[in-house]
């Protein structure tokens, strides 16, 4: 038998803070406040109970999507405390897994946004396009996310030489995908009609809000770590940095779009190098950690990470500090939402491309007479739905007419 | 701007309120009197190109170490501005003024270590839920010396790998 | 079984809540939708509201934040429910067990039909979970 609840006006569930809260006058967004902190597991404070190399596999579990990004800062920042290099395949091997990361989350990012258009199409291509990505990790590394592939001093599995050839292989069609890809989307009317001039974010204020990755890239702000504080291969390798100059969401997902073609790219050379250094050693034993500071950054998909570690001699750190750039990034919406209508509000606050689901859920006051509502996931999908629709239409009817 | 460059202009305009450490061609540590970090922080930002990063705060025994990273990136490195509020109630300049993408780095800092920073636009808690208490700082060394922040272990006889796919546990109407 | 049982065994609509997971298992269910898993075949659909879910999939430990709009969750589910627990984070907290914002496993605050372990549990994983928890209507 089954029971009926009542639900009221307001949905029961609905009440506590929400991640995002719309200040509006009618349709127009003049106002944002934004709520974190759903996702706080306290992990700086539990990194002070693992030993050095405990910790890799506690931050990987930051962020599942860049899982990648934390372990290489944080070995990073161990290697800078103990003034360790790594070997040279262990340097390759972590710029393959890491820009491997980097594809498969852009791509992921690209799907996620299509899907929030409309375009329900371009999310189950996308996220088709990354199964391979995603098996090729999981033959070089054991899992398809969550690698545990990063070790301070080194790497902990090597990459046999029989996968390269399927590495490539893969890489050549993944190329393919994204070119037609990138061409559906930078020529689909509809799609500069909903993206551009939307969410704006210009450089200067990338400066003052410190914004990183693909938002700040977009904005023409040129910040990109594996240029400007190269680690391992990255200065051994050739690749372009992406800019765009007005910083709306078009902007940002051009941006990935042709991050995806110079990733493959330092693929390549760096499964060349590694394919000309001898196997044997990938990873340089640290046996102690002397007491002292430490500073790694690099450039993760969605901006630079940045870990600073703090040792007193011991086994395991005295303070282990992390800043995702999702921190950085999110308070970029204060003013890139600013003038858009609600429709978009949900577009702009995914395209930084934030680490958690913040589209889950919005509240919306309206400032003219102070009513309160709440979108849930699925009102925003249905409202950008709608917008897309609408701008179709107009198109198709402007053809039409001839 | 080049390391030296920067490293001599910072000791012309603050003299004795600071010190600078080179601990290697990347890492430039400033260590900065209290009242004047602020400044030498609008310094490097504003005159002398740095790029604002974010901060981190590191409990010491009778203070709060607060440190905020501006990297040179042209040249590639770093700047670390280091300063010291000392306990009972760590205070500092803050910094959100100037540059507003340090207001929740600082947020974050006052909500664990109870440092409180004067003229800051909003200085409440940003990742914590409401349900905690108002004085429950985590990061104190204070706090965690209590063992207040590792929560006693719940094992339990069964684990996950162990119920999944048996009988469940519990009833759902 | 009646109709409805019936019914439900054929095509069992999935509402996901993500209590504080670091979001990879959120997207190895969303890849069970795409092309190469395909749930939908299955009649295994995701949806975006409580009021419409046969299947309650939470994944994550659950943070002290999180935790009251849990409780409301569960409680506004409509009956029959089925609870999954996705994610070693979900099962017993993974490696967030000591953390101290962390109030979890969720087994603590609702009851739970079935365990899905893994970290994240791979797409085959999940599809056979789902099916261990259908058989049992």
């Amino acid at each position: 038998m089954v029971k009926k609840i009542p639900i009221g006006p307001f949905h029961p569930i609905l009440e506590e803070p929400e991640f995002f809260e719309l200040h509006v006058d009618g349709e127009r967004v003049v106002g944002i406040d934004i709520t974190i902190g759903w996702s706080h597991r306290g992990i700086e404070l539990l990194s002070e109970h693992k030993t050095w190399d405990q910790v890799p596999f506690l931050v990987e579990r930051i962020c599942g999507i860049c899982s990648c990004s934390h372990p290489y800062a944080y070995v990073k920042a161990v290697e800078d405390l103990c003034g360790v290099e790594p070997p040279l395949r262990a340097q390759f091997i972590r710029c393959i897994a890491a820009e491997l990361e980097r594809l498969h989350s852009h791509l992921l990012w690209t799907g996620l946004a299509g899907h929030f258009l409309g375009y329900n199409t371009v999310f189950m291509w996308t996220w088709r396009f990354r199964e391979p990505v995603l098996d090729v990790l999981e033959a070089v590394t054991g899992n398809r996310n969550h690698y545990a592939v990063m070790k301070p001093g080194g790497v902990r599995r090597d990459i046999p030489q029989e996968e390269i050839p399927n590495i490539l292989k893969m890489l050549e069609n993944v190329e393919k995908e994204n070119m037609m890809l990138t061409k559906a989307i930078l020529d689909d009317p509809v799609i500069h009609a909903r993206t551009k001039g939307v969410g704006v974010f210009n450089k200067d204020q990338c400066r003052l809000y410190g914004a990183l990755g693909p938002t700040a890239r977009s904005a023409g702000y040129d910040v990109d770590d594996r240029r400007d504080h190269p680690i391992d291969a990255y200065d051994k390798v050739k690749f372009d940095v992406i800019l765009c100059e007005h910083g709306d969401v078009f902007d940002k997902a051009v941006v990935r779009q042709l991050e995806n073609f110079e990733s493959i790219k330092i693929i390549r050379q760096c499964l060349k190098l590694l394919e000309d250094t001898k196997p044997g050693d990938i990873c340089a034993e640290i046996r102690e950690v002397p007491p002292g500071e430490g500073i790694g950054v690099y450039e993760a998909p969605r901006g630079e990470v940045l870990h600073y570690v703090r040792s007193n001699g011991g086994n395991m750190p005295i303070r282990h500090k992390v800043r995702a750039p999702s921190f950085n990034n999110i308070l970029t919406n204060e003013l890139s939402v600013l003038g858009n209508s609600v429709a978009d509000a949900g577009l702009i606050t995914a395209a930084v491309d934030p680490c958690y689901s913040c589209t889950e859920r919005m509240g919306v006051v309206d400032t003219r007479d102070g009513s309160r509502r709440i979108l849930t996931e699925a009102d925003l999908v249905r409202l950008s739905h709608e917008k897309t629709e609408e701008i179709r239409k107009r198109f198709a009817g402007g053809r039409a007419n001839g | 701007m080049e390391r030296e460059e920067v490293k001599k202009r910072i000791a012309e305009k603050f003299g004795a309120k600071v010190r600078i450490e080179e601990r290697s061609p990347k890492r430039v540590y400033v260590y900065a009197e209290n009242e004047i970090w602020t400044d030498l922080a609008r310094f490097l930002f504003n005159d002398l190109g740095a790029r604002y990063d974010t901060g981190a705060a590191v409990d010491d025994r009778d203070g709060v170490e607060v440190m905020f990273f501006f990297p040179f990136d042209k040249e590639h490195y770093f700047v670390t501005i280091k300063t010291f509020a000392a306990k009972p109630n760590p205070t500092l300049n803050s910094i959100a003024a100037y540059i507003p993408g340090a207001k929740w780095i600082e947020r974050e800092m006052f909500e664990m270590y109870e440092v409180n920073f004067r003229n800051h636009p909003d200085l409440r808690p940003v990742l914590r839920s409401d349900g905690r208490p108002a004085d429950y700082y985590p990061a104190k060394r204070e706090v965690k010396d209590s063992h207040e922040t590792v929560r006693e272990r719940d094992d339990g006889e069964t684990r996950a790998d162990e119920t999944a796919g048996r009988a469940p546990k519990g009833k759902n109407p | 079984m009646s109709l409805a049982l019936k019914a439900l065994k054929k095509s069992p609509w999935v509402f996901h809540v993500n209590t504080g997971a670091c979001n990879n298992c959120d997207i190895e269910i969303l890849d069970c939708l795409t092309p190469r898993f395909d749930v939908e075949r299955f009649g295994v659909l995701l949806v975006g509201s409580i009021r419409h879910a046969d299947v309650l999939l939470i994944s994550g430990p659950v943070t002290q934040n999180i935790l009251p709009r849990l409780k409301r969750l569960y409680e506004a589910a409509p009956r029959p429910i089925k609870v999954v627990a996705f994610g070693a984070c979900g099962c017993r907290c993974g490696i967030f067990r000591d953390g101290y914002n962390v109030v979890g496993p969720i087994d603590k605050y609702i009851p739970v039909d079935a365990y899905i372990p893994g970290c994240p549990p791979k797409p085959e994983t999940i599809i056979s979970g789902i099916v261990k928890v259908l058989n049992q209507l």
